[in-house]
């Protein structure tokens, strides 16, 4: 068998292992809750300016400042982590853009990249 | 064909994913933001730190610079298996990639991982804003395992006879 085969083997193993019925249902679990936060969105930032919050079950699930305290709320609530998005309400837009993309000679890594202007 | 979705105030587009770090041991949903322009996907402190992984078990891990997000950062190299759910043909379809894992900076912790290039490559995006649509069919993959049950079944059984691989 060669290399390429093998590896496939060996990934398809795992899935199998993993039971591919529980894998796709905690996938729509979560593609639920990721839904949901964008659908509700604009309220958030109404509700939570600044502020973390945690979408499990389509329903904001707690809240808070920080993302430490917010993992911590979530262990208190016994809320499983792997099912819910967490994302941070920020009240001012901050833009993305691509500064450069410009490739150093032997080197992967671009040269200047990503920032956010605010 | 499986869908994304845009963020509702930024305009973002994210595509949910199942991503499985076999030597962690860990299993957990991350919202990517779809980035043509990132070379690697990245998983940042944010989904990072909520899939419980300890940054600690990584420092071994081979790690390299990451240029972009507000500067520069650390990052760790992590085998991991991006699966998606593709609704329409009722299968799950598997990357197995190096994926970065950006070091615990505040920073970065308020970023979206990024779905890179890595895997878009193997991806046809078609992306319709005004409409809110952005469909992705699959080009290749590394693994498909069905979901109905029948199909299931005979690829199971197919696996289990084959011989076990050299360790």
């Amino acid at each position: 068998m060669g290399t390429q085969a093998s590896k496939k083997v060996v990934l398809l193993r795992l899935l199998q292992n993993q039971n591919p019925a529980r894998l796709n249902r905690d996938l729509q679990e979560f593609r639920k809750a990721a839904l949901a936060l964008s659908s509700d969105h604009p309220r958030l930032i109404d509700k939570y300016p600044n502020q973390w919050v945690a979408v499990y079950r389509g329903k904001v699930a707690a809240h808070a400042s920080t993302l430490n305290a917010i993992l911590g709320k979530m262990k208190r609530k016994k809320i499983p982590q792997k099912h819910t998005i967490v994302r941070y309400v920020e009240k001012n837009k901050r833009t993305m853009i691509l500064r450069q993309a410009c490739l150093a000679v032997g080197s992967a890594t671009p040269l200047g990249g990503r920032i956010s202007k605010r | 064909m499986f869908s994304g979705r845009f963020g509702n105030t930024t305009g973002r587009p994210y595509l949910e994913a199942l991503v499985i770090l076999p030597r962690l041991n860990i299993r957990s949903g991350v919202s990517f933001l779809v980035d043509t322009g990132a070379d690697q996907t990245v998983l940042m402190p944010t989904d990072a730190v909520r899939m419980g992984v300890e940054y600690r078990t990584l420092a071994s891990a081979k790690g390299h610079a990451l240029s972009g997000i507000e500067g520069k950062c650390k990052s760790f190299n992590e085998r991991a298996i991006i699966v998606f759910s593709d609704d329409s043909n009722a299968q799950l379809v598997a990357y197995e990639i190096e994926i970065s894992i950006a070091e615990k900076k505040a920073a970065q912790l308020r970023c979206a991982s990024l779905l890179g290039r890595d895997v878009l490559h193997r991806l046809r995006m078609s992306y319709n804003f005004r409409k809110k649509k952005i469909v992705f069919t699959v080009t290749s993959a590394d693994a498909r395992v069905a979901l109905d049950k029948r199909r299931a079944n005979s690829l199971k059984a197919r696996i289990e006879k084959l011989e076990p691989l050299p360790q």
